[in-house]
């Protein structure tokens, strides 16, 4: 073998060398055991005859292709294996770059072990870390404890960040993850919410009076038109007597009947009735048709939903009374108890011959007791009783 | 013979007017008047009465329409004319439902109550043909359909779309669409101006009473 070829046949084994050497390289940053065996095997196939070669030159010329043919052979190989390994490995993700794309992430991210240490953590944490703490973040759970009780944070720059932990097994191991997210846009819309909520509240509260008073000045409206046709039948009358007594029309009588009329109106009081109460009003139309309603003991306070449904049952017991008992008495006793009110109706009229067969009224008074959460019994025998049990009156008023 | 007439109407004006115009008549008389139209049925036990003109908002915000739904059952004889003054387009159908002979607009004067209440005993049905048209903003009060009309009286109750929608039984979405509806056709600015001013116009108005 000449010169030449000896050093033609040194270059291509030291290129296969190298070859082998970045293969074992990729592999290793590919976490590749037998890749990197394999490479190692193949770098040392090269370079022992590399080593062989320009210690001692062969002389046997039939030696010649042999010796080509392998070398050429494993510097192909080894040139395949690297290419392959950095090929493979631009394709896979390694630990750098899962932080490098955790840094582009735009919230922020940190892993912890259970004691605390950071296994993960990109750099918005540690510039949020740094804005909130004073330094980067070096332990996650100091860090937490930090932030845990408030753990919505409006920075000074004016930007919001809420911040959130999970637990989580990961191989057996516990790993927290915190993460904050940039919620500034979202607590400016929630704040201009709550601002909004308030006003439309306080319109809502403003609108439940106006219909009140709507009501009231519909009320008034009526009696100022009622005031107003007075006032020109009055007119009329004035305009009668005046040709009455002028001479030209009319007669005394129809001018006496028509003043006589209309001061029944004068008369009359417009100012609406003092307040009574229901019951009260309830006794006035018994007594009206006969009846007697005598009440003792302690009442709900009027206006809530157990005095209401009192008066309905009252109500229902009086016209049944009048109707099927021809009774004139209806008694009402009503007394305090643990749960609420028991509230019982008797009367005087006839006893009831079987059974009460509930009509509508007793239908629907029955119905609004069980909804308000009370309970209605009907004794028939010896005398007709209507038992109202009714539970503590709420605050509200129906 | 003449009828005998109970009046329920809780304010002293209308209701002295109306016995008025009773005692002047010729086939009428008062039986009695009385304020509360909760007590009708309870007057009614004893006092023979053969007509009631009834009031629908009365004392203490009793309806008129509750009562007359009672007395109609328990006496079905006695004739009713329910008087108001109210444009609300509900009370109409509801008479009607409730089987109430006639009904009579204290404001329009095309038809004397006298009149009305000679055609009811006479046997007859008198109705108005329709409530009284209001202009609610650019709409008339015929434009909007029933539905928008419910979702609209509980709109002057102050209540959010949440509680609307759960009352009326649809969904939020919905009402907002009649809403937004409601508002195209009126012109107005906002939810709060088309419930004020439908409530001042009294085309809608809620009675949560019981």
């Amino acid at each position: 073998m000449n010169t030449l070829h000896a050093g033609l046949m040194c270059t291509l084994l030291l290129v296969g060398t190298i070859a082998g050497l970045f293969g074992c390289m990729s592999a290793v940053r590919c976490h590749r055991r037998f890749a990197f065996a394999i490479c190692l095997a193949i770098t040392l196939l090269d370079f022992v005859p590399l080593a062989v070669l320009l210690s001692n030159l062969p002389t046997d010329e039939t030696l010649c292709p042999i010796l080509w043919t392998a070398a050429l052979l494993l510097t192909a190989l080894s040139l395949f294996a690297s290419l392959m390994l950095w090929w493979k490995g631009k394709r896979q993700l390694s630990p750098i770059s899962i932080k490098e794309s955790c840094d582009h992430l735009p919230c922020a991210l940190c892993f912890a072990w259970e004691n605390g240490q950071p296994c993960l953590k990109n750099l918005k944490m540690d510039e949020l870390s740094h804005l909130l703490t004073g330094e980067a973040l070096l332990n996650a759970n100091t860090f937490w404890k930090t932030i845990e009780s408030q753990p919505i944070v409006t920075l000074e720059n004016g930007h919001t960040w809420s911040f959130a932990r999970v637990r989580m097994t990961m191989a057996g191991r516990t790993v927290y993850q915190i993460t904050g997210t940039n919620i500034t846009e979202e607590a400016r819309l929630q704040h201009e919410l709550e601002k909004d909520n308030l006003r439309l509240e306080a319109m809502n509260r403003r609108l439940r009076q106006y219909g009140q008073d709507v009501q009231e000045a519909t009320r008034e409206k009526e009696i100022l038109r009622a005031k107003t046709r007075v006032h020109d039948e009055i007119g009329r009358v004035l305009m009668q007597t005046r040709q009455f007594l002028s001479g030209t029309q009319g007669d005394a009588e129809s001018v006496c009947a028509a003043w006589r009329q209309n001061t029944r109106l004068l008369l009359a009081k417009y100012a609406d009735e003092q307040h009574t109460d229901v019951f009260e009003q309830l006794t006035r139309a018994a007594q009206a048709i006969g009846v007697t309603i005598a009440r003792s003991g302690a009442f709900p306070q009027e206006g809530t939903e157990s005095a209401q449904l009192a008066e309905a049952a009252a109500h229902e017991c009086l016209t049944n009374l009048v109707r099927h008992a021809g009774g004139t008495r209806l008694e009402i006793l009503s007394e305090r108890t643990a749960e609420g009110w028991s509230i019982r109706y008797r009367n005087d009229g006839d006893a009831p011959s079987g059974p009460i067969v509930e009509g509508s009224g007793l239908t629907a008074l029955r119905a609004r007791t069980e909804a308000a959460g009370g309970a209605m019994a009907i004794a028939h025998a010896p005398r007709f009783e209507l038992t109202l049990t009714l539970p503590q009156e709420r605050q509200e008023t129906l | 013979m003449k009828y005998k007439v109970m009046i329920v109407e809780d304010q002293t004006m209308p209701r002295e007017l109306f016995e008025l115009r009773i005692q002047t008549s010729e086939h009428f008389e008062l039986a009695l008047s009385i304020d509360n139209a909760a007590l009708a049925d309870v007057y009614c036990l004893r006092f023979p009465v053969d007509l009631i003109l009834m009031d629908v908002v009365t004392r203490d915000g009793e309806s008129g329409l509750d009562a007359a739904e009672r007395i109609k059952h328990a006496f079905p004889q006695i004739k009713i004319i329910i008087v108001t003054s109210m444009p609300e387009c509900s009370y109409l159908s509801r008479a009607q439902e409730i089987g109430v002979e006639s009904f009579w607009y204290k404001e329009e004067q095309r038809e004397s109550l006298l009149d009305v209440m000679e055609r009811t005993m006479a046997g007859e049905s008198v109705y108005p043909d329709a409530t009284p048209e209001l202009q609610l903003g650019l709409a008339s009060s015929y434009a909007f359909t029933d539905r928008e009309l419910e979702v609209l009286r509980e709109m002057t109750g102050g209540d959010t779309n949440q509680e609307i929608a759960e009352r009326l039984h649809m969904s939020v979405a919905t009402v907002k669409t009649h809403i937004l509806n409601m508002l195209e056709k009126t012109g107005f600015k906002n939810r709060t101006e088309l419930a004020v001013r439908a409530r001042e116009s009294g085309l809608v108005i809620l009675n949560r009473k019981h």
